[in-house]
């Protein structure tokens, strides 16, 4: 009877152990996808900004007649978004996008006219908004990243990692570009 | 370069119970300069100094008018931090008929002509406490309309019995605060006292308290930190950070330097009013076209939020696993009242076959791994803003903040959920559930550094941290005291401001706008009514409005409708009223609000949740076994 006890609650251990990886793998599956929905959240955003554009450019148009050059930068950026192909090349596509929006932004500034324009104006903070909504998004994503890489690589969870093929993620990561320091001139000020 | 308006605060002195008049003047307040009706009454009623608004000086003069003809004292001060922090008694020294204190700086000698105010405050928060549920349980529980607050011989040995502090802050001739004192229970050498001085450290601060009275004339003492609702002045506890003690030490000087400014000959008064001229109040109430109302109105609304709305009951608070809870109750309160003897059989029976310990076995696992699931889902969810919220599971983190005018039945905090129990004691001794209620039905935003959220809370498990206990029995009672009251309240609160953390699922708020072609048909159906409007729309001036006019009018009448409809849709389009956190729609994931400083705080409490109930498991399942090897047993 004493070896029926013993089996007893040796099934009940191996019945929380299985229960345990159970809930690791899960978990895991669940990290997994949280970083294809965290990108695929950032999409929905671009995909949005990359809608707003068609009207900024338009309403741009009409006062700025010596910019083509930085309005055609957008439209050639628009463009390459919509043709870019594979994780990579959208990922450069949306930075170059986000470049030249800058551009725009600071050329606005030579316009009053424009910048008076209550729909400029409402496209200008719609897109602002978009703009930051992308940001946290990103910081989202990263944080998603991160919680997953991290566990992966936790014990016990690293073991059921190997075993079912759980890979790194990486994070993302902006143009080095960016990373420069601004140099600041005041003498023309 | 432009110096910045000044600040003011309107700080009025509460009194101890309400009446008729104060009753009448707080809604007409609230509507004539927005302040929040339920705040006012809160701050107004009591005992010490409250802030009651802040602002340009002419809007609080105009209220501290109305304030002080109903016999409130009131200041209005600027806004300022403290010119200097009290020095540290380090010892003191009599004699000359002077009392000197002495600090690392230099030596403060009181002597009888001086002017001196002593601030004696409880940085544990014990005597605040204890002043609160004294007016509860006259209040509420023995139904007392006339509550008294604590006195001040009472305030002063619940303050002595926490974590006492001593303030002085002594004026000179010009009325100006030439020096300050803090004195700290064990911190100074009490030799200086001779013959006075005791062993007991809180004993040696009352000696201290006394010597200054003899040596001086004119002592004004303060109780009230942590009863005066102050900007600055909060009183703070261990859940509110690692500095604490320190936060809580700088808000006590806080509130010296301003009780400095707070004295009775500073008090605003009103001008003396001309016969002829109408009382303020009065004058008031025919201003914003309102009656005097005859008697107090039940449930004053503040103007600023709405009502909260009434519980639709579409939704269940009590969760399957608390039903199943309550059928194992009534089961076993059938057992009990058929009688003793059966019930003892039926246990005996259930742990004799092992049913019993194998039923507890398995709650335990089930629990372990619910706790375990639910800590897991907190872990792998990262924080959103709420700024950029993307629909789906969601964990957020904020401070809370009212979207209606909800306020804690028992307490009267401004809160953002509550939960009162109501129990009863049984003839065995024992306290059942009697009533239960709570807010779960009302929404509010959750605010971090990027914008705010609604959540709508229903079906959400709250965790609140705030919780106030008590026995209404007598009206001398204190909360807590074993009482021989036959009923118990416990009242759980998430008080406006409380740092929340949220996991639960983001989606679109449900549209209750009227749809387009109702609003034009209603417009249509207005217009058909009121034949001056109609008029406009006969262009051939036959009376008459033929089918091409018809035609033409609907055509405007429907634009008009869509431009304002795109109009207040621009102006609703904010986050916190699009998205909302609410419960999410698969029943298995969790939907939780708890109040807590941090995410790991959750996650420790049920990683220890859980370790417990694993080793519940094993305890059942091995009792069962042992059991069961016994009952087969010939």
């Amino acid at each position: 009877m004493a070896f029926i006890i013993f089996l007893g609650v040796l099934a009940l251990v191996a019945a929380i152990f299985v229960g345990y990886i159970i809930t690791i793998y899960n978990g895991l599956v669940s990290l997994r996808n949280n970083i294809d929905r965290a990108w695929s959240n950032i999409d929905v955003l671009l995909k949005q900004r990359f809608d707003e554009l068609p009207k900024l450019i338009k309403v741009c148009e009409g006062y700025m007649q010596h910019e083509q050059k930085t309005l055609e930068a957008v439209i050639k950026a628009r463009s390459m978004v919509q043709n870019a192909r594979g994780t990579q090349q959208k990922l450069e596509a949306q930075n170059m996008l986000s470049d030249t929006l800058k551009s725009l932004f600071m050329v606005v500034e030579r316009y009053p006219d424009l910048k008076a324009d209550s729909v400029f104006r409402n496209l200008g903070n719609r897109i602002s908004e978009i703009e930051d909504q992308i940001a946290d998004r990103r910081e989202f994503f990263n944080d998603a990243t991160n919680l997953y890489n991290i566990r992966i690589e936790q014990f016990p969870d690293i073991f059921i990692a190997r075993a079912f093929n759980f890979v790194r993620r990486s994070l993302w990561k902006i143009d080095p570009a960016h990373r420069q320091d601004v140099e600041v001139n005041f003498q023309h000020m | 370069m432009t110096q910045p308006a000044s600040k003011y605060l309107l700080i009025a002195q509460s009194i101890p119970s309400d009446n008729e008049k104060l009753a009448q003047l707080r809604p007409l307040l609230a509507q004539k300069y927005q302040l929040d009706a339920f705040l006012l009454k809160q701050r107004l009623i009591g005992r010490g100094p409250n802030l009651i608004a802040e602002g340009s000086r002419e809007r609080l003069e105009a209220i501290a008018a109305l304030l002080a003809e109903q016999d409130i004292g009131c200041w209005i001060i600027e806004a300022r931090p403290p010119r200097f922090a009290p020095l540290r008694l380090r010892g003191l020294r009599t004699g000359n008929g002077q009392l000197s204190l002495l600090t690392d700086e230099r030596i403060v000698s009181l002597e009888p002509q001086h002017r001196i105010l002593v601030v004696l405050a409880d940085l544990s928060g014990q005597a605040a406490a204890k002043n609160l549920k004294y007016l509860m349980a006259q209040h509420v529980y023995s139904g007392i309309r006339d509550v008294r607050p604590l006195s001040d011989e009472e305030l002063t040995k619940a303050i002595l019995r926490g974590k006492p502090v001593l303030d002085l802050y002594r004026f000179n001739d010009l009325e100006n605060v030439d020096a300050g004192v803090r004195i700290l229970p064990g911190r100074f050498d009490p030799s200086g006292l001779g013959e006075h001085a005791t062993l007991s450290a809180v004993g040696n601060l009352k000696i201290i308290l006394e010597q200054v009275r003899s040596h001086v004339q004119d002592v004004r003492l303060v109780l009230d930190f942590g009863l005066a609702n102050l900007p600055g002045c909060r009183l703070k506890n261990a859940e509110d950070g690692l500095h604490w003690q320190r936060d809580n030490l700088a808000a006590l000087t806080c509130f010296g330097w301003m009780m400095t400014e707070l004295t009775p000959s500073n008090t605003y008064n009103i001008a003396v009013p001309d016969a002829a001229a109408l009382p303020l109040l009065q004058a008031l109430c025919q201003e914003i076209g309102d009656d005097i109302p005859a008697s107090p109105p039940p449930s004053p609304a503040p103007p600023s939020l709405p009502t909260p709305p009434k519980s639709d009951g579409s939704y269940r608070s009590i969760k399957p696993q608390l039903t199943l809870g309550f059928a194992a109750a009534t089961g076993f309160g059938l057992l009990t009242t058929i009688g003793n003897d059966l019930l003892a059989t039926a246990l005996k029976f259930g742990v004799r076959t092992a049913i019993l310990p194998m039923i507890l076995s398995g709650a335990c696992l089930w629990g372990g791994f619910h706790f375990l699931r639910l800590k897991r889902y907190i872990e792998n969810t990262p924080t959103s803003k709420a700024r950029s919220l993307a629909m789906g599971l969601v964990e957020l983190q904020g401070r809370a903040v009212r979207k209606y005018a909800l306020v804690s039945p028992v307490s009267q905090l401004p809160c953002v959920y509550y939960r009162l129990r109501k129990y009863r004691r049984d003839s065995k001794n024992n306290w059942r559930l009697s009533h239960s209620t709570d807010s779960g039905h009302v929404p509010f935003y959750l605010e971090d550094d990027t914008g705010k959220v609604t959540i709508d809370p229903r079906g959400a498990s709250v965790s609140a941290r705030e919780r106030q206990e008590s026995y209404g029995d007598r009206a001398t009672s204190l909360f807590g005291t074993i009482g021989s009251s036959d009923e118990k309240w416990v009242e759980e609160v998430v008080s406006e401001g409380a740092r929340l953390f949220i996991l639960g699922e983001a989606g679109e708020s449900r549209r209750t706008r009227i749809p387009l072609r109702a609003r034009v048909t209603k417009a249509l159906q207005e217009l058909k009514r009121n034949p001056e409007a109609l008029q406009q729309y006969d262009r051939n001036g036959d009376g008459l409005i033929c089918e091409t006019e018809w035609e033409q009018a609907r055509s405007t009448i429907e634009q008009h409708v869509l431009e304002q409809s795109l109009a207040t849709e621009h102006m609703q389009s904010t986050q916190s009223e699009r998205v909302v956190i609410k419960r999410p729609h698969r029943r298995s994931i969790p939907f939780v609000i708890a109040q807590t400083e941090s995410e790991l705080h959750l996650v420790r409490n049920y990683t220890l949740l859980t370790l417990p109930l694993f080793a519940g498991a094993l305890a059942g399942v091995t009792w069962s076994l042992m059991t069961l090897k016994n009952y087969l047993q010939p």
